[in-house]
């Protein structure tokens, strides 16, 4: 009783703050300017260049996603592995560009990449007459995304690693496992819920991400979030921004479930290769 | 226990307490609603001076964004600074009040040629407060052919050294210009025609960019940008190799202008507010520390003058080729068809 009246300020904030706005999504999104209820602003975003521009973001957001893994599960290792000393200095290090603002950070990297920029000028420096344009692409927009949410990635991991118990590790050792057994039998394993949580809140931004594709890409390739805040913007057309609202967040859910469902079916694949072996 | 429900109380107190707004000001109080940055705050002070009357003073940073926020009731205002064709769009929604023009003597400082545009065509709930024009900011290091026709923005020569204005409307308006109809065209066959034109320049376009466009001018690292007025003297003040040109086939010409909402209880206070900054010193003053055009006679000229103001006045003669924007109402969704096919 005691603990539970505690957990009234957040159940007033959650109301607040997220079902009363979750609420007002549904709701614009199946009326119409009159207030009927309706299905057109569903039925408009399977228009070919929607189904591009969702189709675009999320499969950037995949790039980003992979990445982010490829890069921030060594970094994570790495940082939670015994040997390393100053392993803390190296998070702060990592949190640190975090610190400053987010547009700050992606502006920033408009000044190198531009023509002229540090990047651009380095390039001509040691030979390269005439460096391809690297600001306003399809791959600034990754770096972009890959630069602002590597974090995300690496804090979770780190987090799932440094927990793990060690003496599993060891014990493997003893009985004679190689290392790349020891880290396919009992280190991945014991660090996947990390990488879930890592995958899920990388792939949620980069997929939902507006100022990115402004500021790096150039405005020529609007990605779904750019498309949403338009039209609250400029088209007026909250009914239909709601509903491409709606859709993305199916869209992430999904997703989402498949990563837990694919990892879910791993450990069952593993359990039940375990008591086959315990029964032989 | 009962410490913890208190906690719990005083927890959902605090997330409450900001919903509820305190009022307890003395002496009347004017709410002005009006862009970031967009007025010389020395002048309010003086306002509450001469008349007593208290502001208070809120920005926005769009057109839809003040909209929305007046619209939905959430703030409460009784002097707005919208644009043209969103004035037309509060005039038709009856959300604004028609201006007692005895409470404003000063209108006769207004030049004639910003008065009687189309989205307010006898001034009756609007008064200009700044305007600007719509043209072409370039390099006179990098562009070595004379500035003077749209078509420059789309010349193979500076290829990937373009940058568009990404502004839907402002970009659709040069198309339509260029294609020979009126930027207020909003039929099928014009706008399919400016869709072609748009399409086929964004291959030479380094970026679509908007508030960044005059940075990266002043930087050197394009060639040519579509941009406003405002933002071409802010660039130039900064980079002396820069040049702002109206092409001469015509272009937008841009009004911010004070109204009066019709919801408000201080109508003849507010008249009176506007009809201060009406007045010649406050608006040089006005327009010395923003930069854009004043609409009273005489203040701009003075500035460019003695130089604060960089000589980019339309000249006069070119007056007939600049029209103001109209509200396109519900053709609103064929610019979002047209941005979302070039940009898809």
């Amino acid at each position: 009783m005691t603990r539970k009246s505690l957990s009234y300020p957040y159940l007033v904030w959650m109301a607040l703050f997220i079902l009363l706005p979750l609420g007002l999504i549904i709701y614009y999104s199946v009326t119409s300017d009159n207030g009927g209820f309706t299905l057109e602003h569903f039925s408009r975003f399977l228009e070919k260049d929607y189904l591009m521009v969702l189709a675009r973001s999320l499969w950037l957001a995949l790039i980003c996603t992979v990445i982010c893994l490829l890069l921030g599960y060594p970094a994570a290792y790495i940082l939670a592995s015994r040997t390393l000393k100053r392993a803390n200095m190296l998070l702060v290090l990592f949190l640190l560009p975090m610190w400053m603002n987010f547009l700050l950070r992606t502006y920033a990297w408009a000044f190198l990449l531009e023509r002229g920029g540090i990047i651009y000028t380095f390039l001509q420096k040691i030979g390269i007459s005439d460096p391809p344009p690297m600001l306003n692409t399809q791959g600034a927009i990754v770096l972009g995304m890959v630069y602002n949410f590597l974090p995300f990635m690496v804090l979770p991991i780190y987090t799932a690693l440094s927990k793990m118990d060690h003496h599993l590790v060891e014990a493997a050792y003893d009985l004679g496992a190689t290392p790349v057994r020891v880290f396919g039998k009992i280190t991945l394993p014991l660090s996947m819920p990390g990488v879930i949580s890592g995958i899920t809140m990388v792939f949620m931004p980069s997929a939902s991400t507006f100022v990115i594709s402004k500021l790096l890409g150039g405005g020529k390739q609007m990605l779904i979030g750019d498309l949403i805040e338009s039209q609250f913007t400029i088209y007026r057309n909250w009914h239909f921004g709601s509903a491409v609202s709606i859709v993305l967040m199916l869209f992430i859910l999904l997703s989402m479930r498949m990563v837990n469902g694919a990892s879910e079916a791993d450990l069952d694949r593993g359990k039940s290769r375990e008591k086959r072996r315990r029964r032989a | 226990m009962k410490k913890v429900r208190l906690l719990a109380l005083v927890l959902i107190i605090a997330l409450l307490a900001p919903f509820a707004t305190a009022c307890g000001q003395s002496g009347p109080v004017l709410r002005v609603f009006n862009w970031e940055d967009y007025i010389d705050p020395s002048v309010l002070k003086d306002f509450t001076k001469e008349t007593g009357i208290q502001i208070k003073y809120i920005r926005f940073t769009t057109n839809e964004d003040m909209y929305a926020k007046l619209k939905m009731g959430t703030t409460e205002m009784d002097v707005a600074f919208p644009s043209d064709y969103m004035i037309e769009r509060m005039a038709n929604e009856d959300m604004l009040a028609t201006l007692n023009r005895d409470n404003i003597p000063n209108f006769a400082n207004l030049s004639e040629f910003v008065l009687n545009k189309g989205f307010d065509p006898d001034n009756a709930y609007s008064i200009p407060y700044m305007w600007g024009t719509l043209g072409i900011l370039y390099d006179k290091t990098q562009v070595q052919k004379p500035v003077t026709s749209w078509d420059i923005l789309w010349d193979k020569d500076y290829s990937g050294k373009i940058l568009m204005i990404d502004s839907v409307r402002d970009a659709v308006g040069i198309a339509l210009i260029m294609e020979g109809y009126s930027l207020n065209d909003f039929s099928d066959e014009a706008m399919e025609k400016a869709k072609q034109r748009l399409i086929s320049q964004k291959p030479l376009l380094q970026a679509y960019s908007l508030d960044s466009a005059k940075d990266i001018m002043r930087r050197g690292a394009a060639a040519m940008a579509v941009v406003y007025s405002g933002d071409a003297v802010t660039a130039m003040g900064k980079n002396e190799n820069l040049a702002y040109a109206v092409p001469e086939e015509g272009s937008n010409i841009w009004f911010d202008n004070m109204v009066v909402l019709k919801n408000s209880k201080m109508i003849p206070e507010a008249e009176q507010f506007i009809n201060f900054l009406c007045r010649e010193d406050i608006a040089k003053r006005n327009a010395e520390y923003i930069g854009y055009f004043s609409p009273v006679k005489g203040v701009t000229e003075g500035l460019v003058e003695d130089g604060t103001l960089p000589d980019i006045l339309p000249a006069e003669d070119s007056y007939d080729t600049l029209e103001a924007f109209l509200d396109p109402g519900e053709d609103i969704s064929k610019f979002d068809l047209l941005w979302t096919e070039l940009t898809r």
